[in-house]
């Protein structure tokens, strides 16, 4: 839960944003890593992404988990983010060195290459979707940020794992 | 390459990203998009409203006829109230509340606002521009009329590179919102 009104308006409001920003860095960089096209585009997102989170954590009252309220944030930041970057295609720079995954020998993180290559071919609301399922979030809670029904979530997201699976073999 | 998702969706809940730690510094500076939109509209608006005193006084003094320095007082009143319609629409932009689906329109509806507004521009500035730099000719001579016309052009180019980009990212947005709100089941 964030801390009373008063204190958010404090010091602590600093504290308390940090402490959520540290606990759900993996989150966000992933968000931003999906929607991004090149190093530069990445730290773009990264810094709205912030001043999203900051602006608005003065009024997050609790009522949502934490994670979906920054996965609100972060998708709703990237998806209609057009300041700079009239970018609407996937990542065509790899980041290399960005991503790591503790013991593999390389094999696994060729294969998330691949998979993050795959997913920049779809559609922002798209990637959104496959983005949370990926996360393991219930239908409930991708219907509740997307904005879409529960069994049009289902729906989209049995089409988009069939696309990628089809890109993958092609 | 086959795809294993199961397989994968493990690889993509182990991954790590080293990314740098935020700098607290950075926070009190953070200033996001639609705040600052938020606050470039208000300006916007107020100095288009403020223009009004001046311009009018200037009008005056170059000798406007009387239904031009009406015509441009118009003007300025309409972009302004164009503009903080605009003011409204990004200060409800609340990316903690809203869904992705309802971003998109607002931010959708937003463009389109600021679309109508270069629109209502062209359309309204074009004839004052052309009076004026007919008044200026009569009353001043050529020299004044190359450089205002060159301004114009100049202007002109400006105005329709940033509506053909604002076009453009408007029908991608336009695109992605009907497949977002596409109910076939």
């Amino acid at each position: 839960m964030p801390p009373a009104k008063t204190t958010l308006e404090s010091d602590s409001r600093e504290a308390y944003f940090l402490e959520i920003v540290e606990k759900n860095r993996q989150l966000i960089s992933k968000v931003c890593y999906m929607y991004a096209t090149d190093g530069e585009h990445f730290n773009d997102l990264h810094q709205e992404v912030m001043a999203n989170l900051w602006q608005g954590i003065g009024k997050f009252r609790g009522d949502s988990k934490i994670s979906t309220w920054i996965y609100r944030i972060c998708l709703n930041t990237c998806v209609t983010y057009f300041r700079r970057h009239n970018r609407y295609d996937g990542l065509r720079v790899p980041l290399d060195g960005v991503i790591e995954i503790p013991g593999d020998d390389g094999t696994r993180l060729a294969q998330l290459h691949e998979m993050y290559r795959l997913i920049s071919t779809l559609q922002p609301m798209e990637k959104a979707l496959i983005l949370m399922w990926l996360d393991e979030r219930p239908y409930d809670e991708i219907a509740e940020v997307t904005g879409m029904s529960r069994n049009n979530v289902a729906t989209r997201l049995r089409r988009i794992k069939q696309k990628l699976i089809k890109k993958g073999q092609e | 390459m086959a795809m294993d998702l199961d397989e994968l969706k493990q690889s993509w809940n182990s991954q790590r990203f080293n990314v740098p730690q935020i700098d607290p510094a950075s926070i009190r500076r953070a200033n996001a998009f639609s705040g600052q939109l938020a606050v470039r509209y208000r300006t916007c608006a107020l100095l288009s409203l403020i223009a009004v005193g001046p311009l009018t006084f200037c009008a005056r003094q170059l000798d406007f006829p009387l239904w031009m320095t009406i015509y441009l007082c118009a003007f300025m009143l309409a972009m302004s109230a164009i503009t903080s319609f605009e003011w409204h629409l990004a200060s409800r932009i609340d990316f903690g509340i809203m869904n992705l689906t309802d971003a998109l329109r607002s931010v959708y509806r937003l463009r389109k606002q600021m679309n109508m507004r270069l629109l209502a521009g062209i359309a309204g500035g074009t004839p004052l521009i052309i009076a004026m730099l007919i008044h200026y000719f009569h009353r001043f001579g050529t020299e004044l009329l190359v450089a205002g016309g060159a301004g114009a052009v100049a202007g002109a180019i400006i105005g329709v590179n940033h509506a053909l980009t604002n076009r453009r990212i408007l029908s991608k947005m336009q695109a992605e919102l009907n497949d977002a709100t596409s109910t076939d089941e």
